[in-house]
Formats: structure tokens, C-alpha cells, sequence
């Protein structure tokens, strides 16, 4: 590899590593927030729902490393709370459900490599950079 | 049905068996608040609970009951039957009426004062067991090691009074788990007692398809944690807030939601036979 090639790739990485570990030591790895997703539901159980509890709007915002929150105007009303051993225990239980009744071809070809790279996601996303996915529903 | 109403007999059979013992020196007319504060107390030293507190009111003019916090209306909603003009009759006679179950001894009162006194322990218990066989009356034996498990640690308090009050808000907090089998074809058994119902067909279905084998689902306080064959699942946190816009979202009515706050309790399914491990439990 020349030299300036080599040269490039390091000055490349120092800011690049030198930032994550400002992030992971210093900040404590914080969720970084992603812009929110805004839903308007056109059901009409949906809006009774609502109108009926009197709530203008659901959030549901989901933290990766772990938390799950719903929550009308503002209070809190249910979470969950997740380590990846959970998950996966969910995620084998979904899938054992789903594929039970499915084609060999999605259960041998299909679903493997989509569940590797979901695996792959979700432990970055628990473990290196979590983010904070906020769904705000409405009606 | 059969061996709920066995049960009975052996507890009224226990009762006419037994000789009244002095008088209970505490008024039992009211839930008292000290008694729920000391179950939390315990519930927090750590020690086994199995706990429960009831009281039931009623008003004898209005013809309507309340029971563990919940009025009339509210219960008749969850399928709870109307107290029929008979039973106020009867009821317009007694004044107050306790009844407390513990791993020692099973007392009753009817308006303050003392009706029946049972000393029991684990060999009365079963020489109780033995009678109720020797009358036809058997009890499985795994029936009986689970009612004797349940005894061994349970404290039940019971009330029931004459008010136009709502009753004071139910407690339970079980550290047992309630065992509860499912067959193959769904049928539900109980702590070895045959309910007569069956588990959604559907629910059993997707038992089958996740190799789903025993599962434990326990509520604490707002808080469901559930084990899947052992493995871990995610817990969820209900808030107080959020039952309050569910009940209003769906109109369930479910009124006075402090009971499920207070409440500790679970349940151990197995299907298809596959048995109750015993590191189930609800505790921390």
C-alpha cells in the first residue's frame, strides 16, 4: 500500500474514532434522536379510540438500546423494556409462529439471511449506536 | 365443580369439627389499612406471601353490594351476577362477618363475635384430608400437596358488612404462581382442579406452532415480566395513566384501577403435560 494511501486512511480514522469515543466515554452513548415520523390514521376506530380518551395524538417512541414507550399528550401510559436476550427470545418465538406454516424456500432460503442482517442491526443499534425512533400517530 | 364443592365440605366439616375459642379482642368490621401495609412490608423484607384481602359491603334498603373496590355496576360488566333478594334477606341479619385463613388456624366471626376457631397444621390438615376420604370425598394427592403448599404460606382475610360505602380496594400478592394446565385438546385445569372450560382454540394453536412447552406471567404492581421455557421475555410497565386512557379508550369501566397496582400475582401454564418446574415463581 503506498504510503500516501496509508497516510489518508489514518487521518481518515483518527476524527472517525476519536469522535465515537467521545461519544461512548464521554457523552455515555446517548440515543441519537432521529427526526420524527408523523402518522395521520384514517380509521375510524382509531379516532374513537382517541376522542373517547380524549387524546389528540399517540407517540410511540422507541429508544434501540432497550426501551419502548407509549405516550398520550405528553404522560407516559405503558413501556417496555428489552435486553437482546428478550429480544431474541421474542424474535424466535415470532418466527417460529410465522414459519410454522410457511413454504421451505422462505424458511431455508428466504428468512436466513433477513434474519442475519436483522440480528447483525439490532445488536449495532443495542449495543454501538442506539437511536430514538419517535412515531407520533394520529387522527 | 365436584371438587370445588369437596372443598367446601371439608372447610365446613373442619368448621362443625372444631370448638370455639375465645373471644377475638379486635373489632373485625373494617379492612383495616395496617394489615395492607404490613403485607407490602413483607412483600419488601422478601418473605413468602401468599396474600389476600377482601371486603365485600352491602346495602340491604338499595339492594346493591360492592366487593374489592369495585361497585355493582362496575363488576356486573365482568360478568359478576346480581345478589338476588334471598341472599339480601340473609344478609340483612348479620351485621359484619370475618373470616381468616393462615398457615395456622382458620377463624370466623359473624358480628364481632367469634363463631368458629380452627388450629390446623399440616397433619390436622391432612387427617382433615383423610376424613373427607373415608366419606367418599377424595382428594388427589396432587391436589393435596398443592392445597397443603398453598396453606402452608396463605393469609387470607375476608370481610364482609352492612354499608352504603364502597368496599375497601382488594390486595393480592401471591409469590406462587397458580399452576394451570392445558391439554392438548385445551381444556384448563387448575391447580389440579378440571375447570370445565377450554383455552382458545386458537391460543393453543399457536402454543403448538412456538414449540411453547411453559410459560410464567407475572404482574407486579404494573410491571408484567414473562418467561417463555425458561427464556426471558420483555417486560411491560403499565402506568397508572396509561390503564386510565385504555379504560376510557375501549370504555371498559373498569372504576377504581388501585387494586391492580397493588396486586402481585402469576401463573405457571404448561401444555400439553410437559409439567411445572419448580424454580417457577414471581418472586424477585
Amino acid at each position: 500500500m503506498p504510503k500516501r494511501l496509508l497516510y489518508l486512511l489514518v487521518l481518515a480514522v483518527i476524527p472517525v474514532a476519536s469522535i465515537f469515543a467521545f461519544y461512548k466515554l464521554v457523552l455515555g452513548s446517548p440515543p441519537i434522536p432521529l427526526p420524527k415520523i408523523t402518522l395521520a390514521v384514517n380509521d375510524a376506530r382509531f379516532r374513537d379510540y382517541l376522542e373517547n380518551a380524549k387524546v389528540d395524538r399517540l407517540t410511540i417512541t422507541w429508544v434501540t438500546n432497550g426501551d419502548v414507550v407509549a405516550s398520550a399528550d405528553g404522560e407516559d401510559l405503558a413501556e417496555i423494556t428489552y435486553n437482546l436476550g428478550s429480544f431474541q427470545n421474542t424474535v424466535n418465538l415470532g418466527e417460529a409462529i410465522i414459519l410454522s406454516d410457511s413454504a421451505w424456500w422462505v424458511r431455508y432460503l428466504l428468512y436466513p439471511p433477513i434474519k442475519l442482517n436483522a440480528t447483525a442491526a439490532s445488536v449495532f443499534f443495542y449495543h454501538v449506536i442506539p437511536v430514538k425512533i419517535t412515531l407520533v400517530l394520529e387522527s | 365443580m365436584k371438587k370445588i364443592q369437596i372443598l367446601a365440605l371439608v372447610l365446613l366439616l373442619a368448621l362443625t369439627a372444631s370448638t370455639a375459642l375465645p373471644a377475638r379482642s379486635s373489632s373485625m368490621t373494617e379492612v383495616d389499612e395496617t394489615v395492607i401495609a404490613d403485607t407490602l412490608h413483607k412483600v419488601n423484607q422478601g418473605a413468602p406471601v401468599n396474600r389476600i384481602v377482601v371486603e365485600m359491603t352491602y346495602d340491604t334498603e338499595k339492594g346493591t353490594y360492592s366487593l374489592g373496590g369495585f361497585t355493582a355496576e362496575q363488576l356486573r360488566v365482568i360478568g359478576a351476577p346480581q345478589v338476588n333478594g334471598e341472599v339480601m334477606t340473609l344478609l340483612k341479619r348479620i351485621e359484619n362477618a370475618h373470616l381468616a385463613i393462615d398457615a395456622q388456624s382458620l377463624a370466623a366471626d359473624i358480628n364481632g363475635q367469634p363463631l368458629a376457631t380452627v388450629n390446623w397444621d399440616p397433619l390436622s390438615r391432612r387427617a382433615i384430608f383423610d376424613l373427607a376420604g373415608e366419606y367418599g370425598l377424595h382428594l388427589d394427592a396432587n391436589v393435596q400437596e398443592r392445597a397443603e403448599g398453598w396453606l402452608d404460606v396463605v393469609d387470607v382475610d375476608i370481610t364482609i358488612r352492612q354499608s352504603s360505602q364502597v368496599s375497601q380496594p382488594l390486595l393480592i400478592q401471591l409469590d406462587t404462581p397458580l399452576q394451570v394446565d392445558v391439554a392438548k385438546t385445551g381444556r384448563l385445569v387448575v391447580e389440579g382442579v378440571d375447570t370445565g372450560m377450554a383455552m382458545y382454540s386458537e391460543v393453543v394453536r399457536l402454543a403448538r406452532a412456538g414449540s411453547i412447552q411453559n410459560t410464567t406471567v407475572c404482574w407486579n404492581e404494573g410491571a408484567l415480566t414473562a418467561d417463555l421455557n425458561g427464556s426471558e421475555l420483555p417486560s411491560v410497565t403499565v402506568h397508572r395513566e396509561g390503564l386510565e386512557v385504555l379504560d376510557q379508550a375501549l370504555g371498559l369501566r373498569l372504576g377504581n384501577k388501585e387494586p391492580f397496582f397493588n396486586a402481585r400475582a402469576g401463573v405457571n401454564i404448561a401444555f400439553n403435560g410437559s409439567g411445572h418446574p419448580e424454580s417457577a415463581s414471581c418472586g424477585d
